[in-house]
């Protein structure tokens, strides 16, 4: 059932994506201006994402209150490919859009603070605020052109913000200075983080290009609540070229880069180089989630596409779908077994973020393949408890993120051995890593418990083996490394001395946002039967999606498995640091096996260096051979041509020897010459 | 149509009058300069005329002995306009010289010839308009006082009396495979008649090939356009060439055309092949040898011979389509037409500047910077020559080109390689001519006043050369 909506004029809705834009434009006018008072900075950036803000709060109160908003401009804004300019607010869009601009708005709140007295600053918020602009037109364009733009301005202020220390100083790398595996380099500058980043989510980009094309010459529109209405006609059309698996995942590329899912997850883990607010922002709380709405924005359009267009489609679906679960599943446990062994606290947390953002891919993989089981209703709370994850995960990784940026700021230093005992000095900071760190870790009655354990279900029901237990397996993981975290930092002596300031708690500007988002996540989760009931009435207001889902976990035999499996991993970790006091790094020392395995977590399963090796290595490779081929054709053209141009001049002029009779001679041979050659082949 | 006779014979008359008015030296050489140029004047209208009568007729004098066509017409006008330009250019120097009534009296004399040329339909005008101008050319080689102009004479006038042999005796054949001389189909259905075809065109492509160029005849051509005055060669490789253009391609054109309705295909196929053969041999013989001397004069001897290869690949398309597709027959001679032009236009006025400027590369360096007009006037002439659009030159290998091309993509390719090749010297010049600064150099107004024109012409019926091809 589609929701039902009323076209309205392009304002004021519009505003905001509109808003943070006009802010940007107006950020870089007053820098061409000169201006470079800070104030003004954040002043204006501040000022714009409230506004979007409190323009989304608006609009969701209105659409979770029964009224999808569509604000189009009137006609077209390219005609020849019949794209219109305007803002779609359903359901997901607005709880995406609530999501977006306030965690924005406080993390750029935190960075007025955190950016104090920075060479870039006014950089910074402007890149801050186009970003934002950006992210909101993801999540609010009606179509997917307006989409892309927002999606690739988004990738600019990530590569931008991801390169903002482009000086490259030593404490802004990312990896240990000078380790290698398998002879390549571990350890990244901003810079190259950044070139990276737009290299990696390019690739998938172009897919995101090439697929809406495709579909645009299929169904002949790209106008996202259009293409739910006509889902049957352009997968059906797909489904019977037999294409459709291969189109959705082409369709796909962008997202799996966007949001860091295996085989693209490396650019996520470097892009640790930026200032850690825009760690929170950009690659925990917003922008990588950009791959994850478009799947929830999607999964339901194309499961009910699948199944009005008949048997074929379904199982090209489901391939699909299944393909898309593996994908997520690998991404989920492979990150999490990296975070295991990471010292650093900002990589921690990102291998996390993309190992949760695996979750979310799963669930909405699920919800392809419960649907081909014939659990339309199921499928869809699949897909809804995607979103429950996806907001309860921005809350606390974005909490988790903040903290770091204070603890890295107190040791001065990135690495975790460094820190150590800050229970003592810090105890709201310590509270608040504390809330954040059991949310993701999992455990009730948080947040994270919640929308985890509905994920871990509608896996189960999907009934897919090999993820269903990898999404297991990575639930305990989660637990263990975020627990050995907290207690490294908080409860820990340091094991290294670090140059830091003597421990104190953070500015209240800092500890502000972070505090409020930690305990947002208790809250959400003491609350999770209103969550799930706003939720459930988004659903109900979603493209495709149009009835209300369940989203209350129900307590069965996994539930309390996978629980139990969090608990036992917190207690195993628990008394290995705390009450045993093992020194992993000896042993690690010691033992060829466990450093074997160490090394192959630490460096990343060692993809990073295949990658550097396979497209590095080979372009190189293709870059010398041609470098080569160059240089003969430089030698052809510089040196053998001109030789044989002297040559063969000095050749055929020296038959003009000046002499009468010799010409006379040449004239009369070769007249005869050719009078025998022109009788022989005239006959 | 008889007026453009009474104005040729004006001209005929304006080259017999100077010597009189010349011969006394007090009076100077400004009336026969004068006399001359008004011959050339009468010949230019004559000329106009002619064209207009000719569009799309043949136009008959002495009873078919001489006929035009608009292809023939435009030919006389052009050798016209480029003697235009050469007469300007040396309104000055030859002055200087003892003979100079004679270069005034023989180059309207010239043009009086080239009419007849150009228009011949029988073998013996053929003779008889060859006798003169190769006269007058070798006449015009030795005037200048200097040795090295008797030298390059003496051999022109031996290598031109073998060459005027081997046309008595195409003369003859015509004679033998024909009722009368006029100038026929070629006929080679019959074993020995497809020889004696042969034969003909074998000794005309000897002979026409000796003034044109033509590799494997061209042995004389370098040293003589090299090492004689600038100015004289101009006349010679200008509207004199122009002459012979016209009658080799009014000879080609008889030859491939169908009268005889005999397998003319074949015979057409075997001219074409055997013109593009030449074709390569002559471009391809010119541009490499130019690569590399340091004497300008030199470098445009060799260019002139690979301008005739081009021209001849104009010729084998020419040949080939009029056999095969006489209507697109037209393109071929536009192109030949325009190219001839083109090339008259650019060679009179640079052979003209050798004598003034200097033999060798070097004396060119800085020309801009002592005249910017010239210097300018020069590159133009030169990129035309190179063929670049919008310079007529351009256009006139365009429509070869495009002609050749529907009889052999090889001999385009060959030729536009050949191009490319020829861009590297007409760069050397280029070169010296706008950068650097060589010693200050005088040039004669009058030779600044031929440069500028034929550079303005270059320009102006290269914009104007797409409407120019319905005239032709």
């Amino acid at each position: 059932m589609e929701p039902s909506y009323v076209v309205e004029g392009f304002l004021p809705w519009s505003l905001a994506w509109l808003a943070p834009y006009i802010g940007a434009f107006l950020l870089a006018l007053a820098y061409i201006a000169g201006s470079r008072n800070d104030k003004l900075y954040w002043g204006v950036s501040l000022a714009s994402i409230l506004a979007s803000a409190i323009i989304s709060t608006i609009a969701a109160a209105r659409v979770l209150g029964g009224e999808p908003i569509y604000a189009k401009a009137s006609g077209y804004w390219f005609p020849w490919i019949k794209v219109t300019l305007g803002t779609y607010i359903d359901g997901l869009s607005a709880v995406m859009a609530l999501v977006v601009s306030w965690l924005s708005f406080l993390i750029a709140l935190y960075s007025v603070k955190y950016m104090e007295g920075d060479w870039g600053l006014h950089r910074y918020f402007f890149f801050i605020t186009f970003f934002v602009g950006s992210m909101q037109l993801v999540v609010l364009a009606d179509n997917l052109l307006l989409l892309f733009i927002g999606w690739e301005g988004t990738g600019i202020a990530s590569y931008a913000l991801i390169g903002h220390w482009y000086t490259d100083e030593e404490e802004y790398w990312v990896g240990v200075p000078g380790r290698k595996a398998l002879g390549q380099p571990m350890y990244f500058e901003p810079s190259h983080s950044a070139v990276r980043a737009i290299l990696f989510t390019r690739i998938g980009d172009i897919g995101l290009l090439v697929g809406t094309a495709v579909i645009y010459l299929t169904v002949g529109t790209i106008t996202i609540p259009e293409l739910a209405q006509n889902a049957a006609a352009w997968i059906g059309a797909l489904a019977a070229k037999g294409i459709l698996p291969s189109l959705l995942l082409i369709f796909t590329l962008g997202a799996l880069g966007k949001s860091a899912q295996f085989p693209f997850h490396e650019w996520l883990v470097t892009a640790m180089t930026g200032p850690t607010p825009v760690s929170a922002l950009i690659h925990a709380a917003t922008m990588v989630k950009a791959g994850v709405y478009f799947i929830l924005r999607f999964a339901p359009i194309i499961i009910v596409g699948a199944l009005a267009a008949g048997e074929a489609a379904k199982a090209q679906a489901l391939d699909y779908f299944t393909i898309l679960a593996g994908l997520g599943a690998v991404t989920a446990f492979m990150m999490a077994t990296m975070a295991l062994v990471s010292n650093e606290l900002k990589l921690i947390l990102a291998y996390s973020t993309a190992s949760q953002l695996g979750y979310m891919f799963i669930a909405g993989a699920a919800a392809g393949i419960i649907a081909y089981h014939g659990e339309l209703e199921a499928a869809l709370s699949s897909v809804m408890a995607g979103l429950s994850h996806l907001v309860s995960h921005a809350v606390f990784k974005a909490s988790l993120f903040l903290i770091a940026g204070w603890l890295i700021h107190v040791a001065h230093n990135r690495f975790i051995d460094t820190m150590g005992n800050y229970a003592k000095y810090m105890k709201l900071t310590a509270l608040s890593l504390w809330l954040a760190g059991l949310s993701l870790a999992g455990l009730p009655p948080f947040s994270g418990f919640f929308s985890k354990e509905l994920i871990i279900h509608y896996t189960e029901e999907a009934g897919v083996g090999p993820v269903l237990w990898l999404a297991v397996v990575t639930a305990g993981l989660t637990a263990a490394y975020t627990l050995r975290m907290i207690l490294r930092i908080l409860h820990l002596p340091p094991k290294e001395e670090g140059h830091g300031h003597e421990p104190h708690e953070a500015h209240p500007i800092m500890l502000g946002p972070y505090l409020i988002l930690a305990l947002a996540s208790i809250i959400l989760g003491l609350a999770w039967g209103q969550v799930a009931g706003l939720l459930s009435k988004a659903a109900q207001l979603t493209a495709a999606i149009g009835e209300a889902v369940s989203l209350e976990v129900k307590f069965a035999g996994l539930t309390y498995m996978v629980t139990g499996l969090v608990l036992v991993s917190m207690a195993v970790v628990g008394f290995l640091y705390m009450v045993a006091r093992v020194d992993f790094m000896a042993i690690v020392k010691r033992s060829t096996a466990a450093r074997l395995i160490h090394d192959f977590l630490y460096d990343r399963w060692y993809i990073n260096s295949i990658y550097y090796i396979i497209f590095v290595g080979g372009f190189t490779y293709i870059s010398l051979s041609l470098h080569l081929v160059d240089n003969l054709i430089d030698m052809l053209y510089h040196t053998a041509i001109p030789l044989l141009a002297v040559l063969g001049a000095a050749a055929l002029r020296t038959l003009h020897r000046g002499r009468t009779d010799y010409y006379l001679t040449l004239y009369i041979y070769f007249a005869s010459l050719a009078l025998l050659l022109i009788y022989l082949y005239w006959r | 149509m008889e007026a453009v006779l009474y104005l040729m014979y004006a001209t005929l008359a304006s080259s017999l009058l100077v010597p009189l008015v010349a011969s006394r030296e007090e009076v100077g050489a400004r009336p026969a300069i004068a006399i001359s140029l008004a011959g050339v004047a009468a010949y230019l209208a004559g000329a106009l005329l002619l064209v207009a009568e000719a569009r799309g007729t043949l136009v008959e004098y002495y009873d078919g002995l001489v006929v035009h066509d608009s292809f023939s017409a435009m030919m006389v006008l052009s050798s016209g306009v480029v003697a235009v330009v050469t007469l300007l250019a040396a309104a000055r120097e030859p002055a200087l010289w003892t003979t100079h009534p004679a270069y005034y009296s023989l180059l309207p004399l010239s043009l009086f010839g080239v009419f007849f040329l150009a228009g011949a339909m029988d073998a013996l005008v053929v003779l008889a308009a060859w006798l003169l101008v190769s006269v007058i050319s070798y006449v015009i080689i030795a005037l200048p006082d200097d040795k090295e102009s008797s030298k390059a004479a003496v051999r022109y006038i031996y290598m031109g009396a073998v060459a005027t042999l081997l046309l008595g005796l195409w003369v003859a054949s015509q004679a033998v495979s024909a009722a009368d001389l006029g100038i026929q189909p070629l006929d080679i259905a019959p074993a020995m008649k497809g020889t004696a075809s042969g034969l003909a065109v074998s000794l005309i492509l000897a002979a026409l090939g000796f003034k044109l160029g033509l590799v494997p005849f061209h042995w004389w051509l370098p040293s003589v356009y090299s090492r004689a005055h600038g100015r004289a060669v101009a006349l010679v490789a200008g509207p004199v060439k122009i002459g012979f253009i016209a009658l080799l391609t009014r000879i080609i054109y008889q030859a491939s055309q169908q009268p005889f309705g005999f397998e003319t295909l074949a015979g057409g196929t075997l001219l074409a092949g055997t013109l593009a053969v030449a074709s390569i041999a002559t471009m391809t013989y010119g541009n490499i040898a130019a690569l590399t001397p340091r004497s300008v004069q030199a470098i445009l001897a060799y260019s002139s011979i690979a301008h005739v290869g081009y021209i001849l690949a104009g010729l084998a398309a020419l040949a080939y389509l009029n056999t095969v597709n006489p209507s697109l027959a037209g393109l071929a001679l536009a192109g030949i037409a325009i190219q001839s032009l083109a090339y008259g236009l650019s060679k009179a006025p640079l052979f003209s500047l050798a004598p003034e400027a200097g033999q060798d590369l070097d004396d060119w360096r800085g020309l801009a910077g002592s005249s910017k007009a010239t210097g300018i006037g020069v590159a133009v002439l030169l990129l035309s020559l190179l063929g670049l659009p919008p310079l007529l030159g351009f256009w006139g290998k365009l429509y070869i080109f495009i002609a050749a091309a529907s009889y052999s993509m090889l001999l385009v390719l060959i030729a536009l390689v050949n191009s490319g090749i020829s861009s590297a010297y007409y760069i050397r010049i280029l070169r010296e001519v706008l950068t650097g600064s060589g010693e200050e150099k005088i040039i004669s107004d009058e030779l600044k006043a031929a440069i500028i024109l034929a550079s303005l012409l270059t320009i102006a019926l290269g914009l104007l050369a797409p409407a120019l091809l319905s005239l032709i």
